[in-house]
């Protein structure tokens, strides 16, 4: 995570006359994106925690012993596939037929599907970071008071979530009418919450 | 030094006089308005549904000129608010309660000062206390009081919102 989404975590809407507005958390890039990688992946290296599961009872450590363990369980996934990356790689090159006069065939795609394969396993990697995040971000702020709640993009997504009275982000989950009345005059304004940057343009980003 | 004081808050509270230009100060500020946030201190108690949010949230608003028009004038303020929010989400998450205060500080350029009739071109307060009942998801009704040193008596009227989001 780079230094400057950790000192500025901002949830920015601009809005023209009311009518449409966005919310997007500083460094997030967009909500498809962020549980990518192989499910299948992520899910072989979660088997042991409960957590996805069974429903989190309010025990304290139960956050930060999970925050730990999908820590190390992103680490570990990390290794593995810089080791399996290496390995295949070698294993193409030691197979690899000469030319006559003793240089190899390259090929543009000769690598592509262990690249491929490589960049989902990264993905996957990033996306149990998060979820490291989210766990992270519950045990510093549930039944508890605490200044600076935001630190991270995964922060400002879960403090968004968590909240009754904001917006949820999303496509057209923000809409809003409303009518105000004052003492001598009334006014019909609308605020209409849109969010589809976020939504729809995948490699977007604010900042 | 006391009678200076006086004499400012005197000069100051001779005040906006046009209503209109303040309700759209209230109402959001211009035309295009760019709002950031950032949470500076947060409670939560799930097991009571309770929750406590105090926030940063400074706002720009700028009105631009319409197409057409040949002025190129625009009115641009500068909201510096502080939001403290508790909310209870009630029984079943069905029935909320909300309680907001805010606080902030406005400045804007010197088409804004004017729109709003105001002598001197300082930097006012516009405070607000918002009191809602949300009913399930969707339907809140919030009443909202204003008060600031921009009117005589601070006296702004009371607002009575009703907002439905459409999830």
């Amino acid at each position: 995570m780079n230094i400057k989404t950790n000192i500025f975590i901002f949830l920015v809407s601009a809005g023209v006359d009311r009518g449409m507005a966005q919310i997007v958390p500083r460094g997030w890039k967009n909500e498809m994106k962020e549980n990518s990688g192989n499910p299948a992946l992520i899910r072989k290296y979660t088997a042991g925690l409960a957590f996805d599961t069974q429903v989190a009872l309010d025990l304290d450590g139960y956050y930060r012993v999970t925050a730990r363990m999908l820590d190390s369980l992103a680490g570990v996934l990390n290794s593995d596939l810089e080791r399996k990356y290496q390995l295949s790689i070698t294993e193409i090159l030691s197979q690899w037929p000469d030319t006559e006069d003793g240089l190899p065939l390259w090929k543009e795609d000769t690598f592509m599907d262990i690249d491929s394969e490589y960049k989902i396993g990264l993905e996957a990697v990033s996306t149990l970071k998060k979820m490291a995040d989210k766990m992270w971000y519950k045990e510093r702020t549930r039944n508890k008071f605490c200044f600076f709640p935001v630190r991270c993009a995964t922060d400002a997504i879960e403090h968004q979530h968590s909240s009754e009275t904001e917006g949820h982000g999303g496509s057209l989950k923000n809409m809003k009418l409303g009518i105000q009345s004052e003492v001598s005059q009334y006014a019909l304004y609308t605020d209409v919450y849109s969010d589809f940057l976020a939504r729809f343009q995948s490699d977007w980003e604010l900042w | 030094m006391g009678g200076d004081q006086e004499d400012d808050n005197d000069s100051f509270s001779q005040s906006a006089s046009n209503p209109a230009a303040i309700s759209r100060l209230v109402a959001g500020g211009g035309n295009v308005v760019l709002h950031m946030t950032y949470p500076l201190a947060y409670w939560s108690r799930p097991a009571q549904k309770l929750d406590f949010r105090m926030k940063v949230h400074p706002r720009i608003g700028v009105d631009l000129p319409t197409l057409g028009n040949k002025s190129s004038s625009y009115a641009m303020n500068l909201d510096l608010g502080l939001y403290s929010t508790l909310t209870y989400t009630g029984l079943n998450d069905n029935i909320g309660l909300i309680a907001e205060i805010k606080v902030a500080g406005i400045t804007g350029n010197d088409v804004f000062f004017n729109q709003l009739s105001l002598p001197d071109h300082h930097m006012f307060n516009l405070n607000q206390v918002s009191l809602g009942l949300k009913l399930g998801k969707s339907f809140q009704i919030t009443w909202i009081r204003y008060w600031s040193n921009l009117v005589k008596d601070n006296a702004l009227p009371s607002l009575l919102s009703f907002s439905m989001s459409i999830d």
